[in-house]
């Protein structure tokens, strides 16, 4: 019996976090170009310092490889929904002029590829928890045009990094943002912050998993929440439930609380 | 001398020196309150899936030092939100580090006020970080035995419980890299 296409295709949408299987089933001449649609779903490309090249991070940048795939394949471009872009720092680089220029560069030259990406539901930006790291202008502004795609409904930022509030201000298609992130929004543009002209109630799912060390996170994401239909909060983040619940509470079904690391906790030591 | 003897599982008996350890039976008083738990208000009127994620460990190389849990907390979060909920998720890592014996010392008695709510589906995950895994659902049940409310709604369907395994998440865990996609690029080449 043979399966109709729309079925197989099916069958492999829920297996695109098993690379593996996907891989193996690309190999099958009849069933490669169905594979191939999931295969791509997500993809991670790394940035690091150039410094640690030769470390146990990686040996190999992934760009040209991403590059020569789709020179070879311009068909992927179209099939990556999800892209994850992870910064990758030297934590013992000291010299503040010089301070992570060679992968700031990286990202500038990427910032054309980027721009290739047509049909991106998802972008997450990762970087060192251990550093603070900020955007450089043009990977910004490549950065800045996908997040205008109307497809586009999913953001996520995580690691130490300050994210400029033009990231979600004025686009009604971000509907789910996931902050994990120490730095948080630039108190340098806090007047596009405040200004009800450039904020959208257009959230529908915020997670919270950490909390952001900035005192201008607050006022920043909440004129985005206030119809806030899922909610998510870990970790020192379960502080600001009550903030959410004031402003979203009529609009919200799905709250998730992660006790882990909150102030919560009830203890005991024991004798002895 | 006192004894307390909690059966952890068919095959394992652990005995607590009271005496020894009197604030065990402080922490076994479900009336103690918990500390910073923010005010949770206004109640949305309109949830209907509440998920908590909870952590319970239990600290000491040779004998238990420190017991820490979330559960409280978490019951009180319960208690405030539950009147619209459709589907409570409750997710419980017990961190014991090598020991399983630790288990014998978690408080489950929080968990005795799901008896009281009327809730339509209650899905319990509990899951360890030892190796192998050392809770079963034989060793759940006998620490839930004596709530019978609590097993009246496991009877009913209502609650379910899930040992060793986690809630789902909403976030993704597993990431496909360039670097899978290379060695298949150039496998493909070579052949």
């Amino acid at each position: 019996m043979k399966l109709s296409v729309e079925l197989v295709d099916l069958i492999f949408s829920f297996l695109v976090s098993h690379c593996g299987t996907l891989l193996t089933c690309s190999d099958i001449p009849e069933l490669s170009q169905i594979v191939e649609r999931h295969l791509y779903h997500y993809i991670t490309v790394h940035f690091q310092s150039h410094s640690l090249c030769d470390s146990f991070y990686t040996s190999e940048s992934t760009i040209p490889i991403l590059v020569s795939l789709i020179s070879e394949n311009p068909r992927i471009l179209h099939h990556v929904r999800v892209l994850r872009i992870r910064v990758i720092l030297d934590h013992h680089y000291d010299f503040e002029l010089e301070r992570d220029l060679d992968v700031k560069q990286d990202l500038d030259n990427f910032a054309k590829t980027l721009l290739l990406f047509p049909a991106l539901k998802c972008i997450e930006l990762e970087t060192s928890k251990k550093r603070p790291f900020s955007w450089p202008d043009v990977f910004r502004a490549a950065l800045e045009d996908r997040l205008s795609l109307p497809i586009l409904k999913e953001l996520h930022i995580v690691g130490n990094q300050d994210f400029p509030c033009s990231l979600i201000d004025n686009r009604e298609n971000i509907e789910d943002l996931v902050v994990s992130a120490r730095g948080g929004f630039l108190d340098a543009e806090p007047q596009v912050c405040v200004s009800t002209e450039a904020t959208l109630p257009q959230l529908k799912s915020l997670a919270l998993l950490s909390l952001p060390y900035r005192q201008s996170f607050l006022p920043s994401i909440i004129p985005h929440a206030h119809r806030l239909r899922s909610f998510k909060c870990a970790s020192s983040a379960v502080k600001l439930l009550p903030e959410f619940l004031g402003i979203c509470s009529k609009t919200l079904n799905k709250l998730d609380i992660d006790f882990l690391h909150s102030d919560c906790k009830f203890q005991v030591s024991f004798g002895g | 001398m006192i004894f307390s003897i909690r059966i952890v599982s068919s095959k394992f008996l652990l005995v607590v020196d009271d005496a020894t350890y009197p604030e065990l039976l402080d922490f076994m008083s479900p009336t103690r309150e918990v500390e910073h738990l923010p005010e949770l208000s206004p109640v949305p009127p309109n949830l209907q899936q509440l998920t908590l994620r909870v952590v319970i460990y239990v600290e000491g190389d040779f004998q238990p030092t420190h017991y820490v849990s979330y559960l409280p907390a978490a019951i009180k979060a319960i208690n405030t939100f539950a009147s619209s909920v459709r589907h409570l998720t409750i997710e419980l890592d017990l961190g014991v580090g090598c020991l399983p014996s630790y288990l014998a010392l978690v408080d489950f008695s929080p968990l005795a006020a799901l008896g009281a709510l009327s809730i339509p589906r209650i899905d319990l995950y509990v899951h360890t970080d030892t190796r192998p895994p050392a809770v079963t659902l034989a060793s759940l049940l006998s620490s839930l035995a004596p709530y019978d409310d609590v097993m009246k709604l496991i009877e009913e369907g209502k609650l379910v419980i899930h040992p060793e395994e986690t809630a789902p998440d909403y976030l993704r865990e597993e990431y496909l890299t360039l670097r899978d996609l290379l060695r298949s690029h150039k496998n493909v080449i070579n052949s």
